[in-house]
């Protein structure tokens, strides 16, 4: 285990990864986190929304599934778009 | 619940799952366009890229199921 964490914390690109997550660069790397934390938002939000839409209707547990399948499409290519603009404008 | 997700996933992908392809790309593309607008303006003001990616991952994900309410599922 503490090998793993000397490995982890010597490592330069590991560290790069790091430092360029804390300043806001974007690079393809962060790029690709940054989706996957997108996505996962979206979906916690998507149930969210999905509840507060049709929670009553439809049953909460449905409703949640249908929403974290909608918010992610919405989500994902917004992350796509808005990080390859802010990484070029 | 990944079952659904998945035949879900297979039948858009053959274009069977919605009634009505043209609302939903319709809703979709201004979903899109909403939360990119959004991101790029928070990310403008130069917050914290991990607040602004939160915000706007959250607000347009809460808003897709609004957006598409009105889809019919075959």
């Amino acid at each position: 285990m503490t090998d793993l964490i000397g490995y982890v914390s010597s490592n330069p690109s590991i560290q790069g990864f790091f430092t360029n997550l804390m300043a806001g660069e974007i690079t393809l790397i962060t790029g690709i986190f940054w989706l996957l934390f997108a996505a996962v938002i979206s979906m916690i939000a998507g149930a969210i929304g999905g509840i507060i839409l049709a929670g009553k209707d439809l049953g909460y547990e449905l409703a949640a599934i249908l929403g974290s399948l909608f918010g992610p499409a919405g989500v994902i290519p917004v992350a796509a778009i808005g990080l390859v603009v802010l990484k070029f404008v | 619940m990944l079952d659904l997700a998945w035949y879900s996933a297979k039948l858009f992908f053959k274009g069977k799952l919605f009634r009505n392809p043209g609302y939903f790309y319709r809703q979709l593309t201004l979903g899109v366009l909403i939360g990119s607008l959004l991101l790029v303006g928070l990310g403008e003001t130069g917050l914290n890229l991990a607040f602004v990616i939160t915000i706007s991952s959250l607000v347009t994900g809460m808003m897709m199921p609004f957006l598409l309410k009105d889809v019919k599922m075959k």
